[in-house]
């Protein structure tokens, strides 16, 4: 499980998940939009259980790479992704195409906006729930509070389920998403900076949350906010742009990259001087 | 730059103010006409209206009696060319946001042809619906073959305004029910259509308005007659046909045909009602839980 220093020229194969462990690993992924390329080779393995967080300048294909994990580029016209990337033992681009439906399910995503449905709290979550097959009230009762419940939002909003999601304050919309790709139990979470436009009281909560939901997921979440990462990282990669291409450039454990960054990138970036 | 910030803020309220004046005025230009449009149909058409009018059958070339042939006519063809067109069209405006990439060359190509048949005077339309449905298809001067012809006038102005409200659905949307996992069609059934709804309704409302409107391309297909319908295959006389025969055809028509003409607007209004109410009913039942 050894981590890449200077990974731009490196390639590492995915290694066997430890049993029990859903693993998620990506080798030499490049992906591109017609004919501009987003990511070069990046190859890199998540830690289970912890918080990779992923930084670095705009439009260093931070999100690309995240939309890659759970395969949302489909949803985009024009784009193509080449090279490995593992979600337990499946190859999700692989020649036996992984059903992304099923992906999702174990690959949660929670996004920069908050953007509820414009339903009920309630049928936020029992949307999802009804589709993947729970139809029994009891049981969709049981997994809503628990979601909510998960997310500290239970105590706030449980005599209100039936108002419009859209009422909520936004620090409220986005736990109500985190709830809403909680309640299908999946077992990675993805995190488009998910704080960038909320309050710093709202931002705390939800980081204060997300250190909470590392115990049982694997988190990886993009963001801006170097001071952010520092709080709540276990493992950070650095993404850089190299001629609009965006690259990994570095990863390791949080406090290895924030003390003795080894690429003088990532120590002129945290330092602020680009 | 003392003088320029002491001038500059009076221009630009001036402008300001000559600009508000214009939009207001043309507005309330706009706004008047149409009132005038209205009092003057009403005023001579709403003493015409009576039950007798409504239910009676028309005698002495329309000059007197009733318009019951003439609105059981106009809703057999109204209601067959929505009929068909609503799913046709709803089906295409869901194919080509939905399936089809938006840079394709079938994206395109639909999209301009839309554009183009949308544009096409009713007459043109007239003489292919005679040529296609009257005489290819058999179907003589009948209703149906009227329907048929305004299906193919309705629909492209039904799939522009669906697409627009299935395209102007937020990408967030979309997104979020993707990754929840959501397959296609539930992601469509659930979150897509409700949100487009608005959109879709008034596209539905185009399409029934420019149906009860139309005059030219009826001619060459449903024909003129005046008389009670048996079926859809019987030829027979729309309100919008009525009108145009009791005003330009018939001496001493105009007192009918500005009832007639009151009723055509009195029913578009219905129908605008009515859609409105379904829309927002269909909206609140897939909104709550």
């Amino acid at each position: 499980m050894g981590y890449l220093g200077d990974a731009m020229d490196q390639r590492q194969a995915c290694h066997e998940p430890a049993a029990g462990e859903i693993s998620l690993c990506t080798d030499q992924l490049c992906l591109s939009y017609g004919s501009k390329q987003a990511l070069e080779g990046v190859s890199l393995e998540i830690k289970p259980r912890a918080v990779t967080a992923i930084i670095g300048p705009s439009g260093s294909g931070k999100s690309s790479f995240l939309c890659c994990l759970n395969r949302l580029t489909d949803l985009t016209a024009g784009s193509a992704v080449s090279g490995q990337v593992k979600v337990g033992s499946t190859e999700i681009y692989g020649t036996q195409r992984h059903d992304p439906v099923q992906l999702r399910r174990q690959v949660g995503m929670v996004f920069q906006r908050a953007n509820p449905f414009p339903f009920s709290i309630w049928k936020n979550l029992a949307l999802p729930l009804r589709h993947h097959g729970v139809r029994d009230k009891q049981q969709l009762r049981q997994r809503i509070e628990s979601a909510l419940q998960r997310v500290g939002l239970w105590d706030e909003v449980s005599d209100r389920l039936n108002t419009p999601a859209g009422a909520l304050s936004g620090g409220q919309q986005q736990r109500l998403c985190i709830a809403r790709a909680l309640v299908l139990e999946p077992s990675i979470l993805l995190m488009d900076e998910p704080c960038s436009a909320l309050d710093p009281i709202s931002t705390q909560r939800i980081e204060r949350l997300i250190l909470e939901l590392k115990e049982r997921y694997t988190i990886v979440i993009v963001t801006h906010d170097l001071a952010q990462a520092r709080r709540i990282a276990d493992h950070v990669a650095l993404f850089w742009s190299f001629e609009g291409k965006g690259r990994l450039i570095e990863y390791g454990p949080a406090p290895q990259i924030f003390h003795h960054p080894t690429h003088e990138l990532t120590g002129a970036y945290l330092a602020g001087h680009i | 730059m003392v003088e320029a910030a002491t001038i500059a803020p009076p221009l630009g309220a001036r402008s300001t103010l000559g600009i508000d004046t214009l939009v207001w005025g043309v507005g309330l230009a706009l706004l008047a006409l149409f009132g005038l449009l209205l009092a003057e149909m009403f005023a001579a058409g709403l003493p015409v209206l009576s039950l007798e009018f409504i239910t009676g059958e028309a005698s002495d070339a329309g000059r007197s009696g009733g318009i019951s042939a003439v609105l059981v006519s106009t809703l057999w063809v109204v209601a067959l060319a929505v009929g068909i067109a609503l799913p046709l069209a709803l089906g295409t405006a869901l194919y080509i946001s939905e399936y089809l990439g938006r840079g394709s060359t079938l994206y395109r190509l639909i999209h301009g042809s839309l554009d183009v048949l949308s544009a096409v005077p009713s007459v043109v339309f007239g003489l292919f619906g005679n040529a296609v449905f009257c005489e290819l298809l058999g179907l003589g001067y009948s209703l149906a073959a009227g329907a048929l012809t305004l299906v193919c006038m309705i629909v492209p102005v039904m799939v522009k305004a669906s697409v627009d409200g299935l395209t102007a659905v937020p990408t967030e949307l979309r997104a979020a029910g993707s990754a929840l996992a959501l397959s296609k069609p539930a992601l469509i059934g659930h979150i897509v259509l409700p949100a487009a709804l608005p959109g879709v309704a008034s596209g539905v409302l185009l399409g029934v308005a420019r149906a009860l409107a139309e005059t030219a391309a009826l001619l060459f297909t449903s024909g003129y007659v005046l008389r009670m319908p048996d079926s859809p295959l019987d030829s027979g006389r729309t309100l919008s046909i009525h009108i145009y025969d009791l005003a330009m055809n018939v001496a001493g028509g105009d007192r009918f045909a500005y009832g007639s003409a009151t009723v055509l607007v009195i029913l578009l209004l219905m129908i605008n009602g009515a859609i409105a109410l379904v829309s927002s009913y269909a909206h609140r039942r897939t909104t709550d839980s």
